[in-house]
């Protein structure tokens, strides 16, 4: 088996606080790997330690080695890994100034995926259409993201992410937010990325049933200390989370 | 009605005198403003109070105030093409660059800036610019206004600049952009309303100064000027001086002045609340 994600004595301090302790792991490509584990358990840091957004927090320390896609992030440039490395955040978070186009448009230029406009117009398209949003967009594509519903802007930022062809995606709780309609729109196109894309998918969620519908694999965080890893049915199992 | 019904409307009451007494000093000099200068402008006419060059001093004539709008109109120019730069640099600075220590001692800077007396800066530009260059200047005063505008340009534009949810600064950094593509793409767009206003209203509050002019503009008050380094009047520059003459007329153009200055104002708020919706001004 590929990895992905390999960490080894991967510990973090913000401040003075010890938050992620000797963490040592591996995550398996093309698949969906569920973190689990209690608010302030690390969760979200270990996730922003696979793109370095950890690094935008001020006064935060890592040690250890990190390697995505066989690379060591810590020994190249983060923006590089960061147009590798997608991400969709717990809160929808559009550009409010761009219009549901150029949102998802942006990131293919950056990633230099796309630069002219039929280019863009194509990515914009697969993008949106992979995120399961093209059908109730494709006629506003030129307004402003303020006038979707919440989960409608969580699957722009999907197809935002998606757009940079990444080739790892990390979703931090990403339907925390969202009504139960959505929620199942956007396990869907996940499940679908994987099958049709191969992409590797991240996925930190605090639902064990969540994480049961959706991932191969699961991690549990404890304390900043990882309690158990493996298959998720038997993860789960195993700490009679699926009751 | 029970009793606290009644205290409350009684508060209400006791808040609303308290704050038409406050207004007293306001209203009447807007009311002082309004009457005695629309009365000078009324006798000039609007289009030669605005263009005319002021009367001399004693006459029975009145003319107008276009010198000192031309020299108000060049300062704001200078002022704005030398501070609303720097201000929008510092401002990033000082917002994306919070924890370094330029960016702490440029804050501190910035602060101590807002309190230092404009009169100061006058003497100051006069020793660096005045006296090298030989006398006052369109430019020395431009300096000056650039200098009061500074720091509350500055502070204006950092507070919307702060304003920015982190989550999208966020976004942007998860694309892989980096932070000048951040600050263009990002930051400045959803700003721009927000910084525009700051600009205007930090220039407004410059262009009403009067003492940075005093040792540096060289209230040239009969002349249009030629070139930036000659000397040039503002309009209040031409109210403070003329407000305090011993001839009528000049304290007559004085009031039209102040008028003209009072309106300029209110246009301005006007339209930047017409413009940028959502401002609190």
């Amino acid at each position: 088996m590929n990895f992905a994600v390999e960490i080894q004595g991967l510990n973090v301090w913000i401040g003075k606080n010890h938050i992620l302790k000797d963490i040592s792991l591996k995550i398996p490509e093309k698949n969906i790997t569920a973190i689990l584990g209690p608010s302030g358990s690390g969760k979200t840091t270990l996730l922003r330690c696979i793109n370095r957004l950890i690094d935008l927090i001020p006064y935060s320390k890592v040690v250890g080695t990190l390697k995505v896609l066989g690379i060591d992030i810590y020994k190249t440039d983060p923006y590089e890994v960061r147009k590798r490395v997608g991400m969709v955040f717990q809160h929808p978070n559009p550009f409010p100034h761009m219009s549901i186009y150029e949102n998802v448009a942006i990131a293919a230029k950056i990633s230099g995926v796309a630069r002219k406009k039929h280019e863009l117009d194509e990515v914009v398209r697969w993008a949106l259409e992979k995120a399961m949003l093209w059908d109730e967009v494709k006629d506003i594509l030129y307004d402003s993201p303020a006038r979707l519903s919440g989960g409608q802007k969580q699957r722009l930022c999907l197809a935002r992410a998606l757009a940079a062809k990444p080739r790892i995606l990390l979703l931090d709780e990403p339907t925390s937010n969202i009504d139960p309609h959505n929620t199942l729109k956007i396990e869907e196109a996940i499940r679908e990325l994987v099958k049709e894309l191969k992409m590797t998918v991240v996925l930190v969620t605090h639902i064990p049933r969540q994480a049961f519908r959706l991932a191969n694999y699961a991690i549990i965080l404890n304390s900043g200390r990882v309690l158990d890893s493996g298959h998720v049915g038997k993860v789960l199992s195993r700490w009679d989370l699926l009751e | 009605m029970d009793k606290s019904r009644i205290l409350d409307t009684l508060f209400k009451i006791l808040c609303c005198i308290i704050t038409l007494f406050g207004m007293i000093p306001i209203i009447h000099m807007l009311v002082t403003i309004t009457l005695r200068g629309s009365r000078v402008i009324a006798k000039v006419g609007i289009v030669d109070f605005l263009t005319a060059p002021p009367p001399a001093p004693g006459s029975n004539e009145l003319g107008g105030i276009g010198t000192a709008i031309m020299g108000t109109i060049i300062l704001l120019i200078i002022s704005m093409i030398i501070g609303i730069p720097l201000s929008l640099i510092l401002a990033i600075l000082v917002v994306e660059f919070k924890e370094s220590l330029f960016a702490k001692i440029t804050r501190y800077f910035v602060k101590t800036l807002i309190g230092i007396p404009t009169i100061a800066v006058s003497m100051l530009i006069y020793t660096l610019v005045v006296v090298p260059m030989g006398g006052a200047s369109a430019i020395a005063g431009g300096i000056a206004l650039a200098i009061v505008l500074l720091p509350y340009a500055t502070t204006y534009i950092e507070t919307c600049f702060e304003s920015v949810p982190q989550e999208y600064k966020e976004a942007g950094y998860a694309l892989g952009m980096k932070r000048l593509l951040i600050i263009l793409k990002i930051i400045l767009p959803i700003t721009r309303r927000c910084v525009v206003t700051s600009i205007v209203l930090s220039t407004a509050r410059a262009i009403g100064e009067t003492s940075p002019l005093l040792f540096t503009a060289g209230a040239a008050h009969y002349t249009y000027p030629t070139s930036l380094t000659d000397p040039v009047s503002s309009v209040t520059l031409l109210i403070f001086e003329y407000g305090l003459s011993p001839f009528k007329n000049l304290v007559d153009v004085a009031w039209g002045a102040a008028l003209v200055l009072t309106l300029s104002y209110f246009l301005v708020l006007i339209a930047v609340r017409l413009g940028v919706k959502g401002v609190v001004l």
